[in-house]
């Protein structure tokens, strides 16, 4: 990922978007994370949070007329939150901490001309950083129209304390008698404010034109004005500080020698891109104080709480993974470029690139279309192409996906037939968890098209989930190449995973779902007390399939019971994006969550969504146990194992052969396994044809061994990228099977020590 | 508590260079900035001088090696290396007199502000500052049970802005993880897990987990920096 | 780097060989990284006993960090 992909990644994601008050705010105080820490009864770090961006805070935070409540998305649910008020009793509850840091000192001068609200924020600002600064004001002393103000409104000492501190900051206040044009003609610094928010002289207010509404500079250099509102506007005091702001990052501009506009960003005034999700809110209504000007801590703390905390996340509520993780896909985004930025062999997001579960909600959830399937995706094939995947990452699913492409795999006419208007492509985990159910859909795709002919294989979604592009290449001309050679009949197939490869990535084959044919034989089924029906991930963009599937249901009487994630929006079970071979205890969370999102018993029409969330011991069914009463399977039925599915796709294409297994020489062996030791092996994802096979080695004179004295046996082979140990007793003539274990490391050297 | 790299597990593991990978980092090192014999070269904590008497094989004469610890350089000095004890934020050198500034290991261990602006002074305009370390991969800080490198690994900007801001330019950053991999590959083979090695190391069950919690909240990972100090 | 990892029960015979294993160094390998360890080996053909704890321990531990998992 280049930087400049980053930045459009980061910038699709808008949690980090300023909340409304925020952008409200003229001088960006960050009204969300005061609130929440005013509720929290936290005042002092309430005011710390003032403190960062409000300059002259006494003055500021008593004065302000908190233009930021009109943009409150508080305002439609019982009025905006009263942040004015809340700033307010803050302020008088907590003391300032006193001594505010100064950067080092700064050669240029700064000379301000009127001592209003704007000229002391310039003051405020430009001293803070350093720059030695002269205000100029009139006899009566610093302060201009707020010295006028009534002793409840700004107390006398609250202003002399802001001066004070004005004076620690390397301030210095010149009395004049009058603020004319020849103050400014005489000396003016190395740059000079005049602030209008003050008694000038008319010969000296007749000189300034309009300044420049950005950065408030004349055109005169090293010249600028603010403070111009009027004397009765609602805002007057915090658009005057707001200029007096502005002004000062200006000046420090230009006297640094920097544009004053490049890359400047504007006042927001309310505008923001964040999303918050207000359909859950209830309404709540202002509290209302007992003293009208003035909040109790407790009042205040109330209306604090009132605060929605607005956020986005919308992606992260639904999405077991990208909570895991703890944050939001704009760190995500980097967490990736990171990934891949540095020169060589970095793997710090690997397990986090590897387990999104690609299934495309969060796309769908996103105001702006965030992709994190895009995005791990494509981290997925950079990993590949730069041979820096871990080999065990997707090792098992691969190994399934090549049996099933090769020893399981078949294509035919239907029996007595020469060729096929149709061909039925089950996908191979309904061929290995149910192929019984298989052959009864098959027989039903006959009795509509008798020319329909039946193809065993996998679409070679695992090798495109695992980013491995070469391979899936191969496999998409392999399957495009075996189309062909059945004469190009319409394929369809009953796996959503199936459908979406095919349509995506061999667009020249017609493809459609059995779902969306007149499967129902009329034959009363059991009924059923209402289904929690999810839709399979990959259905997620192919509404005429789910509605087909809930034709189907009502035209069988079957009742299903609500579901909130399902349609467009539905969730993973866990297996997609090969997330359960990344991070198997993640995918437990997330079937986990899914099967918690209702009561009673789920139905899907994917066996692998079927068999994933049967894991957690929830009742699920198949669309086929309704479509099919006399193949039905009970709802709690444990789902197939490893072996068993894999068992389950050679049988399906023995029957469709209509003849006898041919067994590998392995198959002849007789195993026993009892039930723990099962469970080990499917823990450790060892197939019972994988103990067959380091069994049949070692009869063969493979590596074998014995024990001395109590007639334990043990043998070992390397099957693939992995090494197999089996250890056994040979009870007359069958194998009892003890202990299963695998390595990936090689053994090489040997030799005596 | 003994700092990591003195412990008699990781001494016992890591043999005489006493960092991750041994000297392979000191090779790329060598091809990169490419010393010649008239370079004047200063070893930063120096530690028993393993990459000293690499940089001698390769012919380079003018190096001298610093280090804190005393035990250190004193193996260091038997192998009739030019030592010198001293805290590597004030080098008893002139300014601006170095070509080349190799610094492995160790600087995550010193205060690393100060140092890299000791070794911008102590570097000609254009000489090079040859610096590897552990850095933080998920960017978190970890609170680490024992002073060690990890404990003071930030993530890879922080690390390339101090450099920045101390006066150099950054002209080369590698991700060398994989070395530090093998490193805690050995570990766990000697030890049994990296629980075993940390409880080696500490002697305490408690600060083991510590420690592994710490190491999975930051991962460390090794990095190999080329800073030039700027004209 | 050398290391000794001999399960506590040494009473094992190669079949192919009928040879009690006796402890030899053995070179395991991963992702380009070599590991010399001394475990149960025939002394005649050279098998190598490899135990499941050392399998499931170690060997799984060094498996997941060389990977970077």
């Amino acid at each position: 990922m280049e930087q400049q992909e980053l930045r459009h990644w980061e910038a699709r994601c808008i949690q980090e978007e300023p909340p409304l008050c925020r952008a409200g705010c003229p001088l960006g105080v960050d009204g969300r994370s005061f609130a929440r820490t005013m509720a929290r009864e936290d005042l002092a770090g309430a005011r710390a949070i003032l403190e960062k961006t409000m300059p002259l805070i006494g003055i500021v935070g008593r004065l302000c007329e908190a233009p930021c409540e009109q943009y409150c998305l508080r305002r439609e649910f019982g009025g905006s939150i009263a942040l004015g008020g809340l700033e307010r009793l803050c302020l008088s509850s907590v003391p300032g901490r006193g001594k505010i840091l100064r950067l080092p000192a700064r050669p240029k001068k700064v000379r301000i001309l009127g001592s209003g609200p704007s000229s002391l924020t310039v003051a405020f600002d430009l001293a803070k950083k350093g720059y030695p600064v002269v205000l100029l004001h009139l006899a009566d002393g610093p302060g201009a129209w707020l010295r006028d103000l009534p002793e409840s409104a700004l107390p006398t000492s609250v202003l002399q304390e802001e001066l004070a501190r004005l004076v620690t900051l390397g301030v210095t206040f010149q009395p004049v008698a009058d603020l004319d044009a020849s103050l400014y003609a005489t000396d003016a610094g190395d740059a000079c404010y005049i602030g209008q928010d003050d008694a000038l002289t008319p010969d000296l207010r007749t000189m300034l034109e309009a300044p420049d509404p950005m950065t408030f500079a004349l055109a005169g250099p090293g010249l600028f004005t603010g403070g111009l509102c009027s004397v009765g506007h609602p805002y007057r005091l915090i658009t005057d500080v707001s200029q007096g702001r502005e002004a000062a990052v200006s000046i420090d501009r230009y006297l640094q020698g920097a544009s004053l506009t490049a890359s400047r960003v504007p006042l927001r005034h309310g505008q923001t891109d964040l999303f918050t999700e207000t359909k859950d809110v209830a309404v709540k209504m202002r509290i209302v104080a007992a003293d009208p000007a003035n909040f109790t801590r407790q009042e205040a703390v109330a209306e604090a709480d009132r605060c929605l905390d607005c956020q986005c996340l919308e992606c992260v509520k639904h999405c077991v993974y990208l909570a895991e993780y703890g944050a939001y896909p704009k760190t995500y985004a980097r967490r990736v470029y990171n990934n891949s930025a540095i020169v060589k062999g970095i793997h710090q997001a690997n397990r986090f690139i590897n387990s999104c579960a690609l299934c495309g909600q969060c796309e769908t959830l996103c105001p702006k279309n965030f992709s994190m399937a895009e995005l791990c995706l494509d981290a997925r094939r950079l990993m590949v192409r730069e041979n820096r995947m871990p080999a065990s990452a997707h090792w098992f699913a691969l190994l399934e996906m090549r049996a099933a492409a090769s020893e399981t795999a078949l294509v035919r006419h239907a029996p007595d037939k020469t060729s096929s208007q149709v061909i039925f492509f089950p996908g191979c985990q309904l061929a290995g968890i149910r192929p019984d159910q298989t052959l009864r859909l098959y027989a039903r795709l006959r009795e509509l098209q008798a020319e329909t002919g039946i193809w065993l294989d996998c679409c070679g979604a695992p090798a495109h989930w695992a980013g491995r592009e070469e391979e899936f290449s191969q496999f998409r001309d392999r399957l495009a190449g075996i189309w062909d050679s059945m004469g190009r009949p319409q394929v369809l197939t009953a796996c959503s995973t199936c459908l979406k490869i095919f349509r995506e990535h061999l667009p020249e084959i017609t493809v459609a779902s059995v779902w969306t044919l007149p499967l129902t034989t009329g034959a009363k089924g059991v009924s059923r007390p209402a289904l929690a029906l999810t839709d399979p991930c990959t259905s997620r963009h192919d509404p005429a399939t789910r509605q087909a599937v809930r034709a189907l249901l009502t035209a069988m009487g079957q009742e299903l019971a609500p579901l909130a994630m399902s349609g467009e929006l539905t969730e993973c079970c866990g297996f997609g994006g090969l997330m359960e071979g990344a991070d198997p205890a993640l995918a437990r969370k997330v079937t986990a969550a899914r099967v918690a999102q209702a009561n009673g018993v789920f139905l899907t029409y994917c066996a692998m969504c079927r068999d994933q969330l049967a894991k957690t011991g929830k009742p699920v069914l198949h669309l086929l146990d309704l479509l099919f009463a006399d193949t039905t399977h009970p709802a709690d039925e444990a789902p197939a194992s490893l072996s068993a599915r894999r068992a389950g796709r050679r049988l399906l294409k023995a029957k469709s052969l209509e003849e006898l297994p041919t067994d590998e020489p392995w198959e002849k062996l007789s195993l026993t396994i009892a039930a723990p030791v099962a469970a080990l092996l499917e823990e450790r994802r060892i197939l019972v044809d994988d103990i067959r096979q380091v069994l049949f080695h070692a009869a063969g004179g493979g590596a074998s061994f014995e024990h001395g004295a109590d007639g334990r046996r043990l043998a070992s082979a390397r099957l693939g990228e992995v090494t197999f140990w089996v250890e056994y007793r040979l009870v007359s003539e069958s194998y009892h099977i003890e202990r299963c274990w695998s390595h990936r490391m090689t053994i090489g050297g040997g030799g005596e020590s | 508590m003994k700092p990591l790299y003195l412990s008699t597990a990781v001494r016992a593991g890591l043999g005489s260079a006493l960092r991750p990978g041994g000297t392979t980092l000191t090779k790329r090192i060598l091809d990169l900035a490419a010393p010649t014999a008239n370079s004047m070269v200063v070893d930063a904590g120096c530690g028993s001088g393993a990459s000293m008497e690499l940089l001698k094989d390769y012919g380079i004469r003018r190096i001298v090696g610093f280090d804190i610890d005393p035990q250190l350089a004193g193996e260091a000095r038997q192998k009739g290396l030019d030592i010198a004890l001293a805290d590597l934020a004030r080098l008893p050198l002139p300014d601006s007199c170095l070509d080349l500034v190799l610094c492995e290991c160790v600087w995550n261990l010193t205060d690393k502000k100060r140092v890299t602006s000791e070794f911008a002074r102590v570097l000609r305009p254009g000489g090079y500052l040859a610096l590897t370390d552990i850095y933080s991969r998920t960017g978190k800080t970890a609170t680490w049970p024992l002073p060690c490198c990890f404990a003071g690994a930030t993530d890879l900007a922080t690390v390339t802005n101090l450099f920045t801001e101390a006066g150099f330019t950054v002209e080369l950053l590698e991700d060398h993880s994989p070395l530090l991999n093998k490193t805690a590959a050995e570990f766990v083979f000697t030890h049994g897990s990296l629980q075993g090695f940390w409880q080696a190391v500490t002697g305490d069950a408690h600060l083991a987990t510590a420690a592994c919690s710490a190491a999975a909240a930051s991962r460390p990972g090794l990095f190999l920096l080329l800073a030039r100090r700027r004209e | 780097m050398s290391l000794r990892f001999l399960p506590q029960d040494m009473n094992w015979i190669c079949r192919p060989c009928r040879e009690p294993l006796q402890p030899g160094m053995v070179e395991l390998h991963y992702m380009g990284n070599v590991f010399k360890v001394e475990l149960p080996v025939c002394p005649k053909c050279g098998a190598v006993l490899i135990a499941e704890e050392l399998a499931l321990g170690r060997m799984l531990e060094v498996e997941q960090l060389l990977e970077d998992k």
